[in-house]
């Protein structure tokens, strides 16, 4: 999508003259993302996409369940979940690939966490939804390994908590659901905002769910990618910060949240194709706190904050890693290794904020109302602290 | 010094030292995993070996009291082989405290450790017992050092020259039953390579590392 960034201004700057509290629940302005709109985080470039499926092979599909209003009918709706697929390639029940985990704070669920610590591998698509349906989801995706006789491989399933909008004790998610998304998934652009895992998640008290964002790392004449994609909800909303500034004090002032759970998490997966181990990619994973952290999060007692990292350049022949006699890897250098834990920070910061700039108001069960993030009002305080780009400072 | 095949051991009356390879080889570390266990404390240098799981020097054995002026003289021997002290030049010595009342050391300890390091000559006994035990695996040879102290373990280092990665020795190290165990693996030498170049490594399969975890089971026992 492109954005006239100076009618944006203008607009803007109109739009700033209308009250804070209507701007608020009715943007003027579409959703965009975020370097759509100026705002440009760290200094590593992105990838084409600027999506996790800048990593070749890296698919993504969103299954998306909306229907229903008003009061809370167990079981009924109203309904705002759903499932985000992601392929980390496509035969990965028969090609494993390495990767590793991180938990900033484990009040949660991420299957597969042991596989990562254990094993070292990733030998499954992955699947992010809501709470209640973790294990629902887990079955589904247990029926695409093989069966013989070698060990079977391990769903990889994180969830986070929609119950603010959505039914979530009615587990509104089936396994038709999990395929669909899983059958949806293609390479491309990633949808974002309200979408599949995403539906329903809340983040800094505006409307989160999916965000992605990638980085393109050049040095010693390779050029490798590294993709994020987040399930945000998480995090208060006088915390939020865009690229430094504290944007959520600010807007708080202008319009305070309702005072609610601090139940709630960000998933954040990263995929690259450069050559990292498993515990490579563990410090990797461990970057993305610092991304995390950089948006205002400090992992509530509450949260279920988890990473998984993913590397496509080795891949592993499940009979050859159970069974074989032995294979063979390879590595980028610990010494070189640093660009790739910038790129992992810098892209998770910006997928959360992507989700951010790209979720629309959503209301669900008892009419709770969840706004976007005001963008007018964002870039206007982005702009009196001179962090926007391409002249849109004024 | 007693020559044990996958490392040497070198004793002083104050401490002892494990290497794997001389000390002032070419830069290049080996994987390593550690595992303490109940409320062991006793560690300096392990930051290193957790953040990128290897190791590239000698690992340093010495009573608890006197851990700090060891890993000093195990840094100075980092220093000794690249004033760069980095992670694959002995940086940082992975120095393991030992309850046991500490000997008197003379005052010019700190060469005299240098020196038989150097040399990989022993000169008296630590005060604590070792016991050294190995196995061979198909094509693999695993070897532990005990330590104990009346009776009791204090430390075990398991050496294995099979290709295992981080993760894999890991599940070597947690079989320790000591209060602190280190598992290493020599049979990938991370050398230091050019940005443009990707280190080689080799790894075991699930079947081949099943038969060195049960050796690994009988021989911290």
């Amino acid at each position: 999508m492109t954005f006239d960034r100076r009618q944006f201004v203008q607009l803007g700057a109109l739009s700033l003259l209308a009250p804070a509290a209507t701007a608020a629940a009715t943007p003027v302005l579409g959703r965009h993302r975020a370097r759509a709109l100026g705002i440009t985080i760290g200094h590593l470039p992105p990838g084409p996409l600027n999506a996790i499926t800048d990593v070749a092979g890296v698919e993504v599909g969103h299954t998306t369940i909306i229907s229903g209003h008003g009061k809370l009918e167990i079981g009924v709706g109203p309904v705002r979940t759903g499932v985000t697929a992601i392929w980390p390639q496509r035969n990965i029940v028969h090609e494993f690939l390495p990767c590793g985990v991180d938990v900033p704070n484990g009040n949660g669920e991420f299957s597969g966490m042991l596989a990562a610590r254990n094993l070292g591998i990733l030998n499954s698509p992955i699947c992010l939804t809501t709470t209640s349906s973790v294990g629902m989801v887990h079955d589904a995706l247990q029926k695409l390994q093989p069966v013989d006789d070698l060990p079977s491989g391990t769903p990889v399933v994180g969830e986070t908590w929609d119950d603010i909008l959505n039914d979530g004790v009615g587990r509104h998610v089936h396994e038709k659901h999990v395929l669909e998304a899983l059958a949806a998934a293609r390479g491309g652009p990633v949808a974002e905002g309200s979408v599949g895992g995403g539906t329903g998640m809340t983040c800094y008290e505006y409307k989160g769910g999916i965000g992605t964002a990638s980085r393109v790392i050049e040095q010693g004449g390779s050029r490798h990618t590294v993709g994020v994609l987040v399930q945000a909800n998480h995090g208060l909303r006088y915390l939020l910060r865009i690229d430094g500034v504290p944007v959520g004090a600010e807007l708080s002032r202008q319009s305070p949240a309702e005072p609610r759970s601090e139940l709630n998490s960000a998933l954040m997966i990263i995929a690259t194709d450069a050559p990292l181990l498993a515990h490579q990619l563990q410090r990797l994973a461990r970057r993305a706190t610092h991304g995390l952290a950089r948006t205002g999060s400090i992992s509530s007692n509450s949260s279920g904050d988890f990473t998984l990292a993913f590397s496509t350049a080795n891949r592993i022949p499940r009979e050859a890693f159970y069974r074989g006699r032995g294979y063979a890897l390879q590595s980028v250098e610990q010494f070189h290794i640093f660009p790739y834990l910038e790129a992992a920070s810098e892209a998770v910061e910006e997928a959360i904020i992507n989700a951010l700039c790209m979720a629309e108001d959503m209301t669900g069960i008892n009419g709770n109302f969840v706004p976007a993030l005001p963008l007018t009002e964002t870039l206007e305080i982005l702009r009196r602290h001179g962090r926007l780009s391409g002249g849109a400072n004024g | 010094m007693a020559k044990q095949g996958l490392f040497k051991v070198v004793e002083l009356p104050f401490c002892q030292a494990l290497l794997f390879e001389h000390w002032d080889a070419a830069p290049g570390r080996f994987f390593a995993a550690l595992r303490t266990r109940g409320a062991f404390t006793s560690l300096l240098g392990n930051g290193v070996l957790e953040e990128f799981r290897t190791i590239s020097g000698p690992v340093l054995l010495v009573p608890s009291s006197a851990i700090g002026g060891v890993y000093d003289a195990g840094l100075r021997l980092a220093d000794a082989r690249s004033l760069d002290a980095e992670i694959d030049q002995g940086w940082t010595p992975l120095t393991i405290g030992i309850d046991v009342t500490a000997p008197a050391r003379p005052d010019n300890w700190s060469a005299q450790f240098l020196d038989a390091i150097q040399q990989e000559k022993s000169s008296g006994a630590a005060p604590w017992q070792n016991t050294v035990r190995d196995a061979s695996v198909a094509d693999y040879r695993l070897q532990r050092l005990h330590c104990h102290v009346d009776g009791k373990q204090a430390a075990t280092i398991l050496a294995t020259d099979a290709p295992l990665l981080p993760q894999q020795l890991q599940r070597l190290a947690d079989l320790g039953e000591a209060p602190v165990t280190i598992a290493v693996a020599l049979g990938n030498r991370l050398p230091r390579v050019e940005v443009s170049e990707l280190q080689q490594i080799d790894a075991v399969s699930e079947q081949q590392l099943a038969p060195l975890l049960s050796a690994a089971r009988r021989l911290t026992r």
